[in-house]
């Protein structure tokens, strides 16, 4: 009877075993063909039937990597510039961190605010209300307006004309985040500092800052995602040189045929930094997520 | 005499700074520059476009901007792509969003337990909604093709009808919203899974005592508990299915005809392609006012306390 019930228990488990793996199997698979397809020769990356395996299907190479010109090889011409590639990376990177600055430290300031102080004039709820809903107007409302606005002020085509949108979007949800973060930090401690002689300032900076440390973490992670993947502001407010990566990548095939290969390795150069950042950060990740979506 | 003015200047000037940076006054400074910021780049541009609705202006015909009155608004209660675009966006939506909901709470259920790796599968399984939505869409593009696609090579290889997907208007929607649904289950199942661990242990052990089946704890148990939680996943993501954009963008454009064309992409078309900037202004105000409606609607239908305080 005993031994039933923990047979029964094991084969329980061996059963989600199975299950769960194959879920993550097909989860992960669309981002492992981006791979094998980033390292294949042309004649192997298009053809009928796929070749999933490298090494026992079809043999791995780097021509893609010289293709876009990121490995120089003088017997090999490539067809894109990689001049342009590194520019708008540079570009991005650029905007994500300003952006990411920006927002992380308005928003903390603010944060701490709500949740620190009463405003009884305007009232916490709402000025909580009217931050959060910055992010959830369709981005398309501003988007016009700003195209108009940013051609006025020679802001079209600027990284701080793109920070500055991107900080919008950013803003809310920084506040949202951090907010809760500072509530679960105890008063007592700022209140000690302030019977020392601390300014509210000083308190914020010396005592509740670096406490709030993960939060902050997190928080600029996500910020610095979100600016990197953004694409309906670049594509608008940037073309040439301001352009950000993800708006060279989703220009590349309208028109012509698709060089699969090429665009594998570029669409590599947009995600591989931000799985290595989700990895870095997973612990603190999850805990903003949940934080700004649980309370 | 200089330096004793420049005294009497800096002291009155300190005694100033004191003045305005008072503690009293300090709750200020930390909120309002958010708030100054959000007012100057968020609603103006707002208050700006709200105005812009009512213009004529058409730069591609270089016509001189006009007071076009509500003729934007009644052009759009007859434009028929219009409305399919909306149509698309809400199916988009509601079926995605649904369905994230469904296979998050699942994959939850199944790693709501002591099990070995259980970092590792959170990992990976976190990793498509970080990925550039770009990319994603390049991705799915490349596993949806119709001759020399993995997905059509392995559902033949299994005996399975093979998939028109992208190539077609009647599959092409249903493709994008597949693709949807890959990147961001995970984001309802890091919730879900964070909710169902922070769920009380007690009423589950003392079910067990009593006798209730895994099922039947599931559904009087941890359903009714775990229901606000959905709530707000799905208020969540809905708020940001709407604005769906980047990776139809990228897999279809749009297409084919206008079958997986959605709101956000016919304003950008019409204001920033089409150079129609009061037509387009009104089609996203439109888009502005309906997800409001569906925000309000689902906070008053969905049980939920959306915590504002």
């Amino acid at each position: 009877m005993l031994a039933s019930t923990r047979t029964r228990r094991r084969l329980g488990n061996v059963l989600i075993y199975i299950v769960l793996i194959s879920i993550t199997v097909v989860m992960v698979f669309p981002i492992y063909w981006t791979f094998v397809t980033a390292f294949k020769f042309p004649r192997d990356a298009f053809t009928y039937p796929p070749k999933y395996l490298p090494y026992v299907q079809f043999e791995p190479t780097l021509f893609a990597w010289r293709d876009v010109g990121l490995i120089e090889d003088p017997t090999q011409r490539g067809t894109h510039d990689p001049t342009t590639i590194l520019n708008t990376l540079r570009n991005s990177v650029i905007i994500a961190i300003g952006s990411t600055v920006v927002s992380v430290t308005l928003g903390s300031l603010a944060a701490y605010g709500l949740a620190r102080f009463e405003f009884r004039r305007w009232g916490n709820r709402d000025i909580a209300f009217f931050i959060l809903s910055q992010r959830m107007l369709p981005p398309i409302v501003l988007v016009i307006p700003y195209f108009i606005l940013y051609s006025r002020l020679h802001l079209i085509d600027t990284w701080h004309g793109l920070i500055i949108a991107h900080t919008v979007a950013n803003l809310p949800f920084v506040v949202w985040i951090m907010r809760g973060f500072f509530r679960g930090i105890p008063r007592e401690l700022e209140e000690s500092a302030r019977i020392d002689g601390c300014s509210h300032f000083q308190a914020f900076r010396r005592i509740v800052l670096p406490l709030s440390l993960p939060g902050i973490a997190a928080t600029s992670a996500f910020c610095t995602i979100f600016s990197w993947n953004e694409l309906l502001f670049a594509i608008t407010l940037t073309f040439r040189g301001a352009r950000t990566f993800p708006t060279l990548v989703a220009g590349l095939t309208h028109g012509s045929a698709a060089l699969w290969w090429d665009i594998s390795a570029m669409l590599l150069l947009a995600i591989v930094p931000v799985f290595v950042f989700t990895i870095l950060f997973q612990r603190y990740i999850v805990a903003g997520l949940t934080l700004g979506a649980l309370k | 005499m200089s330096t004793s003015a420049l005294q009497i200047r800096g002291a009155s000037f300190s005694a100033w700074l004191g003045r305005v940076f008072s503690e009293r006054r300090a709750k200020y400074y930390f909120v309002v520059p958010t708030l100054l910021y959000l007012l100057l780049i968020g609603i103006f541009p707002l208050i700006f476009s709200f105005g812009l609705s009512f213009l004529n202006w058409d730069v591609a015909a270089q016509r001189p901007m006009s007071f076009a009155a509500l003729a934007n608004y009644a052009e759009l209660m007859g434009d028929d792509r219009f409305w399919r675009t909306l149509l698309n966006t809400m199916i988009f939506a509601v079926v995605a969003v649904t369905l994230e909901i469904v296979f998050g709470f699942g994959l939850a259920l199944l790693l709501n337990r002591e099990i070995r790796g259980q970092t590792v599968f959170r990992v990976l399984l976190v990793l498509p909604m970080m990925a550039t939505p770009v990319a994603v869409g390049y991705i799915w593009r490349m596993l949806y093709h119709v001759t020399n696609g993995p997905i059509n090579h392995i559902l033949r290889v299994l005996h399975l009808p093979m998939g028109t997907w992208l190539s077609d208007g009647s599959t092409s929607l249903m493709s994008v919203i597949i693709t949807d649904i890959w990147q961001w289950t995970p984001f309802a199942f890091i919730i879900l899974l964070a909710g169902l661990q922070s769920l009380p242990r007690e009423p589950f052990e003392a079910a067990k005592v009593d006798g209730a089946s895994s099922l039947q704890s599931l559904y009087y148990l941890t359903l009714p508990m775990i229901r606000p939680i959905l709530s707000i996943v799905f208020l969540l993501r809905m708020v940001e299915a709407i604005k769906i954009f980047d990776i139809i963008y990228v897999m279809t454009a749009g297409g084919p005809g206008i079958s997986t064309e959605t709101s956000t992409m016919y304003a950008k078309l019409v204001s920033l392609t089409q150079f129609r900037l009061g037509y387009g202004a009104a089609i996203a105000y439109v888009l502005l006012i309906l997800s409001i409606i569906v925000f309000i609607i689902l906070t008053r239908v969905l049980p939920t306390e959306v915590e504002m305080e």
